[in-house]
């Protein structure tokens, strides 16, 4: 994603697995490393997000952060090789609206720990309570599994948007029920949620 | 046989058929959550007031119930139809009565710092009452100030062809150029709710009343001239969004009251929180029945006394009750967030070599 009053390229990470505190941070891959002079560093993330939802008085936050991303690249290309797809690699070319997702099918996610797992039969549900803010859907956790360490992954399907097909972009994964497992369901974000709220435009062409 | 005729019997085969909760009318498939959302046995049945409350104990999580280990209602898969063939019902659905919400995707063209051209999208939505699809896109551009394409394909070819210039542009950075095309239609006429999207180019339907939802579609194919793909969605009432924030509401005062909220933190971050009441939404939009799963209060099952209790205190907290109201118990509710935990592996090498560091500056300094 980019912003209209920026000028670089950036993701959208879980807001929950930044470190609570201050609004922007630097970020350092793999990790901070005091003699790793400048390689170390990958930009730094802009948190209006949420940590607690429940307490949160603006229900509309998401639990997402955008992470702008320097001394690196950026990439719209998905390695879909990952989930046993024909492509090796496809093209992010748009994303799914709220209301697109609601009661749809299809859910596949990358996420750090588990890789690639999803499917096509799997039903998005959208869910609601107060300790989740911003606008969360749910997926059957069978269809679309994720252990601790996926936040953040991106959630897409295949499609197609105008002429052209690749992955639409759906959300990313946050979090599992019930706590401590074993798990039923799968949470994520919506992208459209989280971009309105930071007024970030998705990069998709 | 006439079409009225026509469509009486497939109506009669669709009572029939209404224990299942996917079917046809005609070629429509049909969705039907209230029957979906009460095919299991329930544990209790019972009347809170007027209201029927479907009630589903899980004393474990390979129990069966709504929500846990039961069939979902897939529906096949329907071919799409054509960018075209969506533009006219798009222009059909907006000639219906009432205003019309039109989702758009805002294209945008973008020059970055390091000069690399790149596109993106965003989404705006506008309700407006237009009486065609030309009147609307024009009300649309007049609202927005960019110009709107009626379809999306005609939209990218113009930024392919904007980004293509723009290697040339004298911009250093910043936005180049910006337009807009339509994206979804979304209709409301009384109980009924009709969609359709450039994305997946289907018809959908929402609706209370299965007869009033088939003549909104039948009407739409005799303006196209031939079979649409079409879902109907068919529920037992409307979540406005009053309702909505009345259940959330409810939810959170009856967690405080029954104490079953526990916040597990790791750190300074929160790991997890268990023992809330999830609202969950296995239809589209605002269409019921939602199911409404608590936990366990005091670590029990409840029994059908304590289910009427519990039940009825979450009704009397939200201050109506959809009907019929399906729950869930379950053992153990809550979120938990998918945070990875730290490497500290990956800090060790350089902390040791810090220390080591220190370490031999001492020593020298000693010396």
């Amino acid at each position: 994603m980019y912003s209209p009053s920026g000028g670089s390229l950036g993701f959208l990470i879980a807001s929950h697995c930044r470190d609570p505190g201050d609004w922007q941070k630097l970020v350092f891959q793999p990790y901070f490393n005091w003699f790793a002079n400048d390689n170390n560093y990958a930009g730094y993330t802009v948190d209006n997000g949420t940590n607690d939802a429940y307490e949160e008085l603006n229900k509309t936050k998401p639990d997402a952060t955008v992470w702008w991303v320097l001394n690196r690249g950026v990439s719209y290309w998905v390695p879909t090789s990952m989930c046993g797809w024909r492509e090796s690699w496809s093209k992010v070319i748009g994303y799914f609206k709220d209301e697109e997702l609601e009661n749809s099918t299809g859910a596949w996610k990358i996420g750090f720990s588990t890789g690639c797992t999803g499917s096509d039969n799997a039903l998005v549900k959208k869910t609601q309570s107060n300790y989740y803010s911003g606008k969360v859907f749910m997926v059957e956790y069978n269809e679309l599994k994720a252990e601790p360490g996926d936040s953040g992954g991106l959630v897409f399907r295949a499609g197609c948007n105008g002429g052209e097909c690749g992955v639409l972009a759906m959300g990313i994964i946050i979090g599992a029920i019930p706590p401590g497992g074993p798990y039923y369901y799968t949470l994520f974000q919506s992208v459209e949620n989280a971009t309105n709220y930071y007024g970030v435009v998705v990069y998709d062409r | 046989m006439t079409g009225s005729k026509g469509l009486l019997l497939a109506l009669a085969l669709a009572v029939a058929l209404s224990a299942a909760s996917v079917y046809t009318v005609d070629h429509y498939v049909v969705i039907n959550y209230t029957a979906w959302a009460t095919q299991v046995k329930p544990t209790y049945i019972f009347k809170l007031g007027n209201c029927d409350v479907y009630v589903y104990v899980a004393r474990t999580f390979n129990d069966t119930t709504v929500l846990l280990n039961s069939p979902e209602p897939v529906p096949p898969r329907l071919e799409p139809m054509s960018e075209e063939d969506v533009e006219k019902v798009i222009d059909a659905l907006v000639r219906l009565p009432g205003e019309t919400k039109v989702g758009l995707s805002i294209l945008h063209v973008f020059k970055l710092k390091n000069g690399d051209i790149v596109g993106g999208e965003s989404s705006e939505d506008l309700v407006l009452n237009a009486t065609s699809l030309e009147d609307l896109v024009n009300k649309a551009s007049e609202k927005l100030g960019i110009k709107v394409y009626k379809r999306p394909a005609e939209a990218d070819k113009f930024m392919e062809e904007v980004k293509r210039k723009g290697a040339n542009t004298t911009t250093t950075q910043g936005l180049i150029a910006k337009v807009a095309s339509i994206r979804n239609i979304y209709k409301r006429i009384g109980d009924v709710v009709l969609k359709i999207s450039y994305i997946d180019r289907t018809v959908y339907v929402g609706a209370t009343n299965l007869t009033d939802a088939v003549a909104y579609v039948k009407e739409l194919e005799r303006q196209l001239g031939k079979p649409l793909p079409v879902y109907i969605r068919v529920g037992s009432y409307w979540v406005s969004g009053e309702k909505e924030q009345a259940l959330l509401e409810a939810a959170e005062q009856w967690e405080k009251e029954m104490k079953t909220v526990r916040v597990i933190t790791e750190g300074n971050r929160t790991k997890a929180v268990e023992g809330i009441v999830h609202i969950i939404h296995p239809s589209a939009g605002d269409l019921g029945p939602v199911v409404v799963v608590f936990p366990y209060v005091n670590g029990t099952p409840p029994d059908e006394g304590t289910a009427k209790r519990l039940v009825g205190r979450f009704v009397e907290l939200a201050g109506f009750c959809p009907q019929p109201l399906v729950v869930e118990f379950w053992p153990k509710t809550g979120v938990e967030y998918l945070v990875g935990r730290a490497n500290y592996a990956s800090y060790a090498v350089p902390i040791i070599a810090l220390a080591v560091a220190a370490l031999a500056a001492l020593r020298l300094k000693r010396r």
